[in-house]
C-alpha cells in the first residue's frame, strides 16, 4: 500500500474518530460511575422547589415575627422613657 | 487482482470502517451526553437540598431565637449567669430605682437558684429583699397612688431548652397594692364612677438588664380582685440577643396576681403575641 496523502488523511479521519469515540466512552463511563457511587435524591426538583419555597415563606414569617418584636420593644422603651419622665415631673412638681 | 479492483475494495474498506466509527462515536457522545445530563440534574439537586437544609437551619435558628424571646426573663437568667452577672446587678438597680420613692419597711429574704442546663450547671443566686426590690407608684387624680411592685418570685415556670428538656426559671410576680398618701396599705377598690381610675399605666424599664415590662391596668371593668384579671394587661419583652437561648413553653407560663390584703391569689396564664407576653 502506498502511503499516498489520502491514504494518510482517510487514517488520520479513522483515528481521529476512534480517540474522540474512546474519549466519550471514557467519559460516559466516568460519569456513570459517580452517579452510581452518588446516586441522586429520591425527591424530584419541584418537590425541592416546594420545600424550599416553604422556608423561604416560614423565614419570611421569622423575619416578621422579629420586627415586630422589635417594634414592640422600642415602643415599650419610648413609653417607659416617657412615662418614668412624667413620673420624675409628677414628683418634682408635687 | 487489478489496481482498480484494489482501489475500489479500498474504499469499501475504508467506508465501512467510516460507518461503524461515525456510529460508534455518535453512541459514545449520546452516552456521555446522558451520564453528563443525570450528572448535572444531580448536582442541581445537591445544590438545591443543600439550600433547602441552609433555609431550614435558618428557620430554625429563627425559630430557637423567637422562642427565646418568648421567655426572655429565663434567657436573661441564662445570661446574667454564664456572665458571672447574676442578680445583683438587676438588685441594685431595682433597689436604686426602689430607693427613689418611698418605700416601706419589708422583710428580707434570700434565695438560692440551681437549675442545670446540660453540661451547664448554673448558679443564680437571688437574694430577695421583698418590698424593696422594686417599688414604682403612679399618682393618680384623685391622690391615691396605686403601688406595682415588681417581684421574683420563687414561684417556678417550667421551661424547656434546647438539650435539656426541663429547667425551672422564676416567675414574676406582680403585687397589686393601692396606697394612701402616707404609702399605708388599703384594699384595693376603683370605683367605676372615678374615670381617672380609668386606665393605669405603669413601665417598668431595666433596659440595661435587657428586659422591659409594660404593665396596664384599666379600671373600666374592674370593681373587686375577682376580675382583676379582665382589667390587667402586662406586656414583657426583653433583648433577643444572648449567648443561650430558649424555647419556652408559655403554657406553663404565669403570672401571679396577688392582694395583699385578702391573701387571694389568682394566677394568670399569658401567651406570647406579637412579640409581646399578653394576658389571655
Amino acid at each position: 500500500m502506498k502511503f499516498t496523502v489520502k491514504n494518510l488523511l482517510a487514517f488520520t479521519l479513522l483515528a481521529a474518530l476512534l480517540i474522540s469515540g474512546i474519549v466519550n466512552v471514557t467519559v460516559a463511563k466516568r460519569l456513570n460511575d459517580d452517579l452510581d457511587s452518588n446516586p441522586p435524591f429520591k425527591e424530584s426538583m419541584t418537590q425541592l422547589e416546594a420545600q424550599r419555597k416553604i422556608f423561604e415563606r416560614a423565614l419570611e414569617a421569622d423575619q416578621i415575627r422579629k420586627a415586630k418584636f422589635e417594634k414592640c420593644k422600642q415602643a415599650l422603651k419610648t413609653s417607659a422613657l416617657e412615662a418614668n419622665i412624667k413620673l420624675k415631673s409628677d414628683g418634682e412638681s408635687k | 487482482m487489478s489496481h482498480s479492483q484494489r482501489t475500489r475494495s479500498n474504499v469499501l474498506v475504508f467506508a465501512i470502517m467510516l460507518v461503524g466509527l461515525l456510529v460508534f462515536n455518535a453512541w459514545a457522545f449520546l452516552s456521555r451526553q446522558t451520564a453528563q445530563v443525570s450528572v448535572d440534574q444531580r448536582d442541581r439537586k445537591i445544590a438545591m437540598a443543600d439550600e433547602v437544609k441552609s433555609l431550614q437551619r435558618q428557620h430554625a435558628d429563627a425559630l430557637v431565637a423567637n422562642s427565646g424571646n418568648q421567655n426572655l426573663l429565663a434567657q436573661w437568667l441564662i445570661y446574667r449567669a454564664t456572665n458571672k452577672e447574676p442578680f445583683p446587678v438587676l438588685q441594685r438597680e431595682f433597689l436604686a430605682q426602689a430607693q427613689s420613692h418611698a418605700l416601706r419597711p419589708g422583710e428580707k429574704q434570700a434565695h438560692v437558684f440551681v437549675p442545670e442546663i446540660g453540661h451547664h450547671k448554673l448558679r443564680i443566686e437571688i437574694y430577695r429583699q421583698k418590698e424593696q426590690i422594686f417599688d414604682q407608684a403612679f399618682e393618680v387624680k384623685s391622690g391615691r397612688y396605686y403601688n406595682i411592685r415588681f417581684l421574683l418570685e420563687d414561684n417556678l415556670i417550667r421551661t424547656t431548652f434546647p438539650g435539656h428538656p426541663v429547667i425551672e426559671t422564676a416567675a414574676l410576680h406582680f403585687v397589686l397594692q393601692q396606697v394612701d398618701n402616707d404609702h399605708n396599705p388599703r384594699p384595693v377598690f376603683v370605683s367605676p364612677n372615678q374615670p381617672s381610675w380609668r386606665k393605669g399605666l405603669v413601665f417598668f424599664d431595666v433596659a440595661e438588664s435587657g428586659v422591659l415590662c409594660e404593665f396596664r391596668f384599666d379600671s373600666k371593668n374592674f370593681d373587686s380582685m375577682a376580675n382583676l384579671h379582665e382589667a390587667v394587661s402586662v406586656r414583657i419583652t426583653a433583648e433577643s440577643d444572648g449567648p443561650m437561648t430558649a424555647a419556652a413553653d408559655d403554657r406553663l407560663t404565669v403570672i401571679r396576681l396577688e392582694e395583699m390584703a385578702r391573701g387571694v391569689r389568682k394566677q394568670m396564664p399569658f401567651r406570647y403575641k406579637d412579640g409581646c407576653y399578653i394576658f389571655e
